[in-house]
């Protein structure tokens, strides 16, 4: 069975630590990497794909070091990077053929696979359009295409959905799903929905250093009690706002509802719910 | 990928353009001016453009063949010295000019002119030809030497054939010079650096595309230049000895017929453009920035060429200033003529040396592409 190893990885820029000491081990399954802006998500990513080298610590396939499995170890990667780049004037199934070449896909399987693939993301219709007339959304599913061309068996995606509409994004997480029976994925995003429903692990990313893993869960399970729900009277909103961490508020006839993550009861009339994944989110990234 | 790697190229508009410039440049200045500017006047006629070339032709012809002092004395008994050898006006008005006072002018009076005369200075300044008159020792005469008809077309073909290798090499960099440092630009280096292909494979891929495109506009530009050349000038002229040609001739061989020459002179060039090709590659690998590859290939260019005549010329002819000079002649700028001129053991040498450095700019080019840091 394949296993992806990190073993006490780190990037560093200088005295800039942007990866630190990262250790995990990765099997079968969605792995959903949540973070804020510069909490080195991408860094991470980048390492494990071979795009940077770590200034310390390894990555292991299988018991291999993927620095001397090389060509092979790519062979097995399929990456989607946060800025996804193409050649303008290449329509999208030449992008996706030429893309196949470069995996060292057979051209007869690559022709099929890139047929597929642009049928399964919705640009059947426009592959033989140039690419710079395709919009963000568009561009975005052809990078998925372009991940999924070798069936990879590590599947790294650095926000995938960003530019997508809601219904494109619904689609993309049942692709994923389909998918995550027998390979690695592993899902960078911002967007808390994205991997609520489909990751089997969640890993919070903070300051270079995963600060907590587990299933969605197991990490609801460590902050029961700690999200509450209470509705206050409008101008009471600012007061609360500035001294919690509030995951959503809604006007209602009866005042302000107010879904809060904090230590200790908010106030009066405060009733502790049930913790979905972006209050997890913000219990372990707000600012204290 | 092959294919995918050479449409890459052909799909930027700048290289389109670009690739126009030289073959108009040829087209009309070697083709069309060229013929346009030929003037003969024989006994009291005047012909011009394709009538002067077929002229000439059919004057030369009588004299055609080994070359002996013989031939030498007769064109100067029957045509006299060249009357505008050295302000070449081939005007209508002028030629007619000197129709009118019996002079001749035509290739053969020119040739004689060029190469078996003296200048002499009257007592007003003006200029006049007089024939060298002891020529037994002219190692032109000693019947080595071919000679026929080769015109303005065949006649200081290095110059032609250095312009345009210019104008090819300066396109080749033009179009060339994005090949890699766009992917780091556009991020495409972020897909393809994690493909199993996207490394080594790829490099090797674009080095072969780099060297298919720039020899085939290359042997394309050379190709105009020589087909324009047997069109109006006739195949003739490639028998004629180089050494009477006025171009750039081959150290020692100089009675050797101009096809060898101009054979020898072309695949210089190739292989040039090829070294080229690969440095130019090798310096997009590295820069991050289209503009800076652009703006170093043109500087390894030109550049090196540029400081030893300016500085290094200048200074004592040393072990080090010598070995300099030899590592910029090997330079693509210049490999092909240091080539022709020189022995059998120089151009070994610096066919070596050009070949090394443009591996060392491909190698170093793949190391910094293989080893690309996506770190942004």
């Amino acid at each position: 069975m394949l296993e992806l190893t990190l073993n006490k990885i780190t990037k560093k820029y200088g005295r800039k630590i942007a990866v630190d000491h990262v250790s995990y081990e990765f099997r079968k399954g969605v792995y959903g990497l949540l973070g804020e802006n510069g909490a080195g998500k991408t860094t991470l990513l980048r390492m494990i794909c071979s795009l940077l080298e770590p200034s310390d610590g390894e990555i292991r396939c299988s018991g291999d070091s993927v620095d001397r499995m090389g060509a092979q170890y790519r062979r097995l990667l399929g990456y989607l990077p946060q800025e996804f780049g193409y050649y303008p004037e290449f329509t999208a199934r030449k992008f996706l053929l030429y893309m196949a070449a470069l995996k060292a896909i057979p051209k007869e399987l690559a022709v099929e696979k890139a047929e597929e693939l642009l049928k399964l993301v919705g640009l059947e219709q426009e592959q033989n359009s140039r690419l710079k007339t395709f919009s963000g959304g568009m561009i975005r599913r052809l990078g998925i295409a372009q991940a999924l061309l070798n069936d990879p068996e590590i599947l790294v995606l650095d926000e995938p959905t960003s530019g997508l509409d809601p219904k494109e994004r619904i689609r993309f997480r049942n692709i994923i799903s389909e998918l995550s029976r027998d390979r690695i994925i592993l899902l960078s995003t911002h967007i808390v929905s994205d991997v609520e429903y489909i990751a089997d692990e969640i890993l919070l990313m903070k300051g270079g250093e995963l600060i907590k893993t587990g299933s969605m869960e197991w990490l609801a399970a460590q902050v029961r009690g700690r999200v509450w729900d209470c509705c206050v009277r409008p101008e009471e909103t600012e007061n609360y706002q500035a001294h919690y961490s509030v995951s959503n508020l809604r006007n209602t006839d009866h005042g302000v509802r107010l879904r809060i993550v904090a230590e200790e009861c908010p106030g009066p009339g405060a009733k502790p719910v049930d913790p979905d994944l972006e209050d997890v989110y913000l219990y372990y990234f707000r600012e204290v | 990928m092959l294919k995918a790697e050479l449409y890459r190229i052909f799909s930027r508009k700048t290289v389109l353009a670009g690739m126009l410039i030289p073959i108009l440049f040829v087209i009309f200045l070697y083709g069309g001016i060229s013929v346009w500017e030929e003037g003969v006047v024989d006994e009291g006629r005047v012909y011009q453009g394709g009538e002067a070339i077929t002229r000439d032709q059919e004057i030369a012809e009588e004299f055609a063949g080994t070359l002996t002092e013989e031939t030498v004395r007769e064109i100067w008994n029957r045509y006299g010295p060249s009357m505008i050898y050295q302000n070449r006006d081939t005007s209508r008005e002028n030629l007619e000019t000197l129709a009118k006072i019996g002079k001749n002018d035509n290739f053969c009076n020119r040739f004689v002119t060029r190469l078996f005369c003296r200048e002499e200075r009257g007592e007003q300044g003006e200029i006049t030809y007089v024939l060298q008159e002891d020529l037994s020792e002219n190692k032109m005469l000693q019947g080595e030497y071919i000679f026929g008809y080769t015109g303005e077309g065949w006649n200081w073909y290095w110059d032609k054939f250095f312009v345009a290798f210019v104008l090819v090499c300066i396109v080749i960099i033009v179009s060339l010079s994005p090949t890699f440092s766009e992917d780091y630009v556009c991020h495409t280096a972020d897909v393809l650096l994690p493909a199993a292909k996207g490394r080594m494979g790829l490099w090797l891929t674009r080095i072969l595309a780099g060297t298919i495109y720039s020899s085939l506009y290359y042997w394309l530009i050379m190709g105009i230049l020589l087909i324009q050349r047997l069109i109006f000038y006739g195949a003739g002229g490639l028998a004629v000895s180089s050494g009477l040609t006025g171009s750039f001739v081959v150290w020692g061989e100089e009675a050797v017929p101009l096809w060898k020459t101009l054979t020898l002179m072309h695949f210089c060039g190739w292989f040039s453009v090829i070294f080229l090709t690969w440095m130019v590659l090798g310096l997009s690998a590295r820069a991050r920035q289209t503009f800076s590859t652009l703006m170093w290939s043109l500087l390894l260019y030109l550049g090196p060429f540029a400081a030893v005549r300016i500085i290094l010329d200048q200074l004592p002819m040393v072990f080090v200033n010598r070995l300099v000079h030899y590592i910029v002649y090997s330079m693509p700028l210049t490999y092909a003529g240091m080539v022709l001129e020189s022995p059998l053991s120089g151009r070994r040498f610096l066919t070596g040396l050009a070949l090394a450095a443009a591996l060392l700019a491909a190698g170093w080019g793949a190391r910094g592409w293989c080893r690309h840091q996506v770190d942004r």
